[in-house]
């Protein structure tokens, strides 16, 4: 987002890598010029041709916040969301630039479909919206989407979302497509066979309710197996929504040895146990699943 | 007593009332008229969305012994065809004048669900793998009675062999049985035993699964007193959980020569229904010591004390001398 008019932010909380400090901010043609204790005072009153004040008093100041995993929707699901509505919520919540994962209908397995997500969010003009596109066509593991003609469109983020990438030998080649193109690919590591049916945790909680379970292993299995095909390839790895002790473990170990590899958790994996799910309450039901304290 | 949901929710005490409150019944089914006024007025529907024989007609005939009205509701021929939501089926028949709900389904949790959707009594018929609290009723009764030990079963040893990690039935069972003092053994290959029990034993699998476990049939039969079966279904094949039915059998399975080494005063059970010549391979008939049957006469009478103390005059309290007479 820029502006022509110059943006005074007047006594917030400003918040940024250094810690927090009561200041102000001055904005000019939307880049930050200054940020500093009682720096208004410099400037002419808004009404006197001065730069247009903003009150930030008990507001936090920041830079906007990057969501890397949002589903906005459209096309397919427009009754739950749009790229829209999808971009009022960002905008609400700080945030500047929203990633669109790719299990759109049809799924962003091609530049035209690319194409309209991110003119899709430049008509709603809130937001950056950043498309990302599946690994493979359709998401369905099988082919391998046209990586040079997408990442010659400028998208640099490639994930199947909700299905990991079952083949070792499709996971093998989309790496070496990422190495060569400088692309990052995103992985939902879930070995399918294991998780069948399965609704929650394999654990104490669904043995005792009866639930089949979703093992900790099919997360792990997957994540060691990107895990050495990334120090094989060199290419660039994001393993999306971590659920496991040991697999923030694995991740560590890997940044350690200098894999380029990234990761993210959700705070309510790190935050709830699938004891949650006890009396079978389904707001609790989340894909990954809910883990042990042991996991928190 | 509310509903009856799981085993879980049953204190030792509860669970006694019901076995005591089963005899009761039990009486009354041995007259000429088996029949008492007690639900008089009163509806049970009988929701199934799994194919049943005996626990259906089980509550029917629960249900009509005690003189309540009974409606059935069979999910193949429902509006549940044509897209109607579980719970705007559930809301529907409420809206009809029904007491008491006796449900089945294949989802877990089903019935919990169903108390917040209608102010009647929900009684588990069955939902998923989690549990079947009648079938643990039915079960203690029958054992506690055929052993002359009261309302307990302190100190009686008792194989459960079999599907234990698909089995709404050992969920429940295994409950009962070591809340009356019995000394439970599971034994399954490891592929068919709780998750927990074979991943993550700790001291929580331990309160949930108060039992010892073991690979080795023949083993544990020189140990037993009791010996009860449950089904193996042959889709278990699909997914690995063994290598065959006959491999099952093999192992798992009470052939004639491990019949042979059991004592005399041993117990056969098994919840029905039976696969013949999967986890049993001798005919049932000709063992002595075999309860099958009389589970399912006693789970009429088990049925009806839990429809009676659910829905009974002044529910749970005895019923008076004019309701046990016609």
């Amino acid at each position: 987002m820029s502006s022509n008019k110059s943006i005074l932010i007047i006594g917030g909380t400003v918040v940024n890598v250094s810690g927090e400090v009561l200041a102000d901010v001055m904005i000019d043609q939307g880049v930050v010029q200054e940020v500093g204790p009682n720096i208004s005072a410099k400037y002419a009153a808004e009404n006197e041709g001065g730069p247009r004040r903003i009150d930030a008093t008990s507001c936090v100041v920041t830079s906007a916040f990057v969501d890397l995993h949002t589903h906005l929707r459209e096309n397919g699901r427009v009754e739950s969301e749009t790229i829209e509505k999808g971009s009022r919520a960002a905008v609400l919540g700080g945030y500047g630039a929203v990633v669109a994962m790719p299990n759109t209908e049809p799924a962003q397995d091609s530049v035209a479909v690319v194409e309209f997500v991110r003119m899709q969010g430049e008509r709603a003009g809130l937001v950056d919206v950043v498309p990302s596109a599946c690994i493979t066509v359709n998401r369905a593991g099988l082919q391998l989407s046209p990586f040079h003609s997408l990442a010659q469109n400028g998208v640099t983020l490639y994930t199947d979302d909700g299905n990991g990438v079952q083949d070792p030998v499709i996971m093998r080649r989309a790496m070496e497509y990422a190495k060569e193109l400088n692309i990052t690919l995103m992985q939902h590591c879930e070995v399918s066979r294991l998780t069948e049916g399965a609704v929650m945790h394999e654990g104490c909680c669904s043995s005792h309710l009866g639930l089949p379970g979703w093992p900790s292993i099919a997360e792990v299995l997957m994540l060691q197996r990107d895990l050495e095909l990334v120090r094989e390839t060199g290419a660039k790895m994001h393993f999306l929504h971590l659920s496991t002790a040991r697999s923030v473990e694995l991740v560590r170990q890997a940044k350690n040895e200098g894999l380029p590899v990234t990761a993210e958790v959700t705070p309510h994996h790190f935050s709830l146990t699938d004891e949650k799910l006890s009396g079978f309450n389904t707001v609790f039901k989340v894909n990954p699943p809910l883990r042990t304290m042991e996991d928190v | 007593m509310k509903h009856l949901l799981s085993m879980d929710d049953l204190s030792l005490g509860e669970l006694q009332h019901l076995l005591s409150l089963a005899d009761e019944m039990s009486e009354i089914q041995k007259r000429a008229q088996p029949k008492v006024p007690a639900l008089r007025n009163k509806t049970v529907a009988s929701l199934f969305f799994e194919d049943s024989t005996r626990t259906r007609l089980s509550f029917e005939t629960a249900a009509k012994r005690l003189s309540a009205d009974t409606m059935t509701f069979s999910a193949a021929s429902s509006s549940v065809n044509k897209g109607e939501s579980l719970r705007d089926t559930v809301e529907t028949l409420s809206a009809m004048g029904v007491d008491a709900f006796v449900v089945r389904h294949k989802t877990a949790g089903l019935p919990l669900a169903m108390t917040q959707w209608t102010d009647a009594h929900i009684v588990n018929a069955g939902d998923g793998a989690h549990q079947h609290p009648t079938q643990a009723l039915l079960d203690a009764f029958t054992l506690t009675r055929a052993l002359e030990l009261g309302n307990s079963l302190a100190g009686v040893r008792i194989a459960m062999v079999g599907d234990i990690r698909h089995s709404r039935v050992a969920r429940s069972t295994v409950r009962a049985f070591v809340l009356l003092g019995a000394k439970v053994t599971l034994v399954a290959p490891a592929s068919l035993l709780p998750p927990s029990l074979i991943y993550s034993d700790t001291a929580e699998t331990r309160h949930e699964w108060p039992v010892s476990t073991s690979h080795d049939l023949d083993e544990v039969l020189g140990e037993v007193d009791v010996v009860y079966l449950l089904r193996m279904q042959h889709e278990r094949m699909n997914a690995a959980f063994i290598s065959s039915v006959g491999e099952y059998a093999l192992h798992f399975g009470l052939t004639p020569q491990r019949l042979a080494k059991l004592p005399h005063s041993f117990k056969l059970m098994h919840p029905g229904p039976m696969n013949h010549g999967v986890e049993i391979g001798v005919d049932p008939a000709l063992v002595p010591g075999s309860l099958i049957t009389q589970q399912v006469t006693n789970g009429v009478s088990v049925r009806m004390a839990v429809l009676l103390s659910l829905l009974g005059p002044a529910a749970t309290s005895e019923m008076t001398k004019e309701e046990k007479n016609v």
